[in-house]
């Protein structure tokens, strides 16, 4: 988990650094800072489960592990990323893989994820399905009808919202009465918890337990996974309207320190170990990147492929 | 090593930023991820960090400078003192950044590029014309340089008195932002029937070959008869006093080469219609020369007209000392349900933006129906 936290965070570095290099076109959202609810939330879903994303879906792949170079292909629009470079940043996924290319509409995964666990109940499969979305999509009308729908029909599928206080600039106390998201569950009958979306095995466990309640066809959960942007919501946002203390404050709470600190610590994880993980993640960056820079562009007759069921 | 730190693609709608402030000196340190300089983009204040640590060595930009994204703005050494070459190469651009193309439209020729960006259209007629793109000021998007822009190049090649472009557009660009800021601004729209003013103009060219009478004719004549009918509309309002107008004059909206002229023609109405059409012509003969008549003060309708152009409707922004212009689409053809039937009638949809702060909706709507008479009546 440790590795998966550390490519997630250096494949986002990585991007940025191509973006300000001009190498790689387009805007980009990044997830700096929510490693923990990305890997944490993969790490307990099984082959043959299915994630949607969000706008902000990077980490989200490399955590369900889509790899990293059809992923980067994907960012330079080249023909071999995973969506033929025809998606690009907010469409990262690969359904053969477990993960459903993301959707960039607000609350757009929640009733993809949904649909997904009905199939699984009437085909009367173990597999459940999960859907990220951010405390932005919570006042949306398909969030409210969806969660309703999977908890009256009891269906495999996981709630799991990213809590990271803004909705783009809006603050979620300015917009939502009630003091959690998770306080919500109870309205739809649902169990409903908040988690510390910066401890990779808090948000492990919590997903586990809700995924194993829903593989028994108890129903649904819904998540709320506490946690922060350390950039903006995209690379035109600087990020003004956060308070300077509020970002130093989670600067502190960052998933990847707090894990480095707390098992270097206790003796579990040494020097040797971090450096010898980030030399393997950088090289495996090095090579997506050389992979992505040498593949070919999508050509032009390609673009009608994949548009149409033939 | 030598490091180019460029301008990011920042922007949301557009692709260039200006510089507000360099965030260090020459020959500071500074680490990966660190902000180097603040910008200003079309939507806010940001830093620009740099992708690698390293010394700052030299400032390609200024505090100030408009500076297109994925141009080079700083020059970054991994020592302090090393040697390096000042001379920076073309970024690798993304597929997606169109060639900054040079915005003035002066005879000098604008710096070489390897690609200006051109429409097809207008790259043909450019050849055929044996015209230099590189000196075609583009106006479609990213600075494209259209078909139209090739064509207005070659006006301006043909006729060298025309008014000099740029400081008309500077004015337009002034006065519309001004207007657009200041003039509470609504709109009201109407179909007007043309029939009978086609009957009457059919008529006219018939007897009066030598004097043709167009629909803006038409137009302009009902306007200003509507105009002296609709005291509420022809009232000019100063420091809160009202003062009302005995004479109907109009400002007419009138494309030349070089941009937009305002003509204004004195009671368009008050005259017999062939001392109206021999004025409204000489008027507009000598506007096209580049000589607007003057007028002892502004008009207060203006009226705009798109409809040589195919133009169905549009909306106008009101000339400052107007209180409204008319926007005029093209006359057509339309069934109209009227009298329990179906009826062909000949239409032309006009929109009305007025200033709030003189009238208000009735009074417009009031004008348009006073025209609707007058083009019934011509």
């Amino acid at each position: 988990m440790y590795r998966k936290m550390l490519l997630c965070r250096l494949f986002e570095d990585r991007v940025n650094s191509l973006f300000l290099q001009g190498r790689m076109p387009g805007t980009i959202h990044q997830a700096q800072g929510q490693e923990a609810c990305a890997v944490g939330v993969c790490e307990a879903l099984k082959e043959g489960d299915m994630l949607t994303s969000t706008h902000r879906p990077h980490e989200h792949a490399v955590a369900r592990g889509i790899p990293v170079k059809s992923l980067m292909a994907e960012l330079f629009a080249k023909s071999t990323g995973c969506c033929h470079g025809k998606g690009g940043s907010m469409h990262m996924g690969d359904a053969d893989l477990g993960m459903l290319p993301a959707i960039a509409i607000v609350g757009g995964g929640i009733p993809l994820a949904t649909g997904y666990a009905l199939s699984f109940k009437y085909l009367k499969k173990p597999n459940i399905a999960a859907c990220f979305f951010g405390d932005g999509a919570v006042n949306e009308g398909i969030f409210h009808e969806t969660v309703n729908m999977a908890a009256i029909w009891d269906l495999p599928v996981l709630f799991i919202c990213e809590n990271n206080k803004y909705g783009a600039s809006t603050l979620i106390d300015s917009v939502m009465k009630v003091k959690t998201v998770s306080a919500r569950a109870s309205a739809y009958g649902i169990p409903g918890s908040t988690i510390d979306g910066n401890d990779v095995f808090a948000v492990f466990e919590a997903t586990l337990q809700a995924g194993e309640r829903a593989r028994s066809g108890k129903g649904p959960t819904l998540l709320e996974l506490e946690t922060y942007r350390f950039a903006g919501h995209s690379r035109s946002d600087p990020g003004h309207y956060r308070p300077k203390e509020e970002v130093a404050e989670w600067k502190i709470k960052d998933p990847i320190t707090r894990f480095e600190t707390r098992y270097l610590g206790e003796g579990l994880l040494t020097d040797e170990i971090v450096a010898s993980y980030r030399a393997s993640v950088e090289q495996e960056l090095n090579d997506a990147v050389e992979f992505a820079e040498s593949s070919p562009s999508p050509l032009p007759e390609e673009c009608l492929a994949d548009v149409y069921v033939e | 090593m030598k490091h180019v730190i460029i301008m990011p693609d920042l922007g949301q709608t557009s692709s260039e930023a200006k510089i507000v402030s360099w965030l260090k000196k020459p020959g500071e340190k500074l680490a990966m991820g660190e902000p180097l300089l603040e910008v200003e983009t079309d939507k806010a204040t940001m830093d620009v960090e740099a992708y690698v640590g390293g010394f700052l060595r030299k400032k390609l930009a200024n505090e100030g400078d408009m500076v297109a994204a994925s141009n080079p703005v700083a020059i970054l050494t991994d020592t302090v003192d090393e040697e390096f070459d000042e001379e920076v190469r073309p970024q690798a651009k993304p597929a997606t950044v169109v060639e900054p193309v040079e915005r003035s439209q002066s005879a000098t020729p604008a710096p070489v590029s390897s690609k200006v960006a051109a429409a097809p259209a207008a790259r043909t007629l450019a050849k055929q014309l044996g015209i230099e793109l590189s000196a075609v000021s583009g106006t479609g998007a990213q600075g494209l340089i259209t078909k139209t822009d090739v064509e207005r190049f070659q006006a301006g090649r043909a006729s060298p008195t025309s008014s000099p472009p740029k400081k008309g557009q500077e004015a337009m660009a002034a006065l519309t932002s001004r207007s657009k800021a200041t003039i509470p601004h609504f709109y009201v729209t109407v179909d007007l029937d043309m029939s009978a003013a086609e009957a009457w103009r059919a008529r006219w060219n018939q007897d009066q070959p030598n004097l043709k009478a167009s629909i803006n004719d038409c137009l302009v004549r009902a306007a200003s008869a509507a105009l002296a009918d609709s005291p509420k509309l022809n009232q000019r309002v100063v420091d809160g006093k009202a003062e009302p107008q005995s004479a109907a004059d109009v400002l007419l909206v009138v494309g030349i080469d070089s941009g937009l002229l305002l003509v204004p023609v004195a009671d368009p109405h008050a005259d017999a219609a062939d001392v109206f059409l021999q004025r409204i012509k000489t008027s507009l003969g000598s506007a096209k020369e580049g000589k607007v008549p003057s007028a002892k003060a502004t008009p207060l309708l203006a009226i705009s007209n798109l409809g040589m152009f195919g133009v169905k409707e549009f909306s106008a922004i009101i000339p400052p000392g107007c209180n409204a212009i008319l926007a005029a689409g093209a006359a057509r053809n339309q069934v109209v349900w009227r009298n329990d039937r179906a009826e062909a009638l000949r239409v032309c949809t006009a929109t009305v933006s007025a200033d709030h702060r003189v009238v208000d909706g009735i009074a417009v709507a009031q004008f348009l129906e006073r025209m609707q008479f007058h083009l019934n009546s011509l």
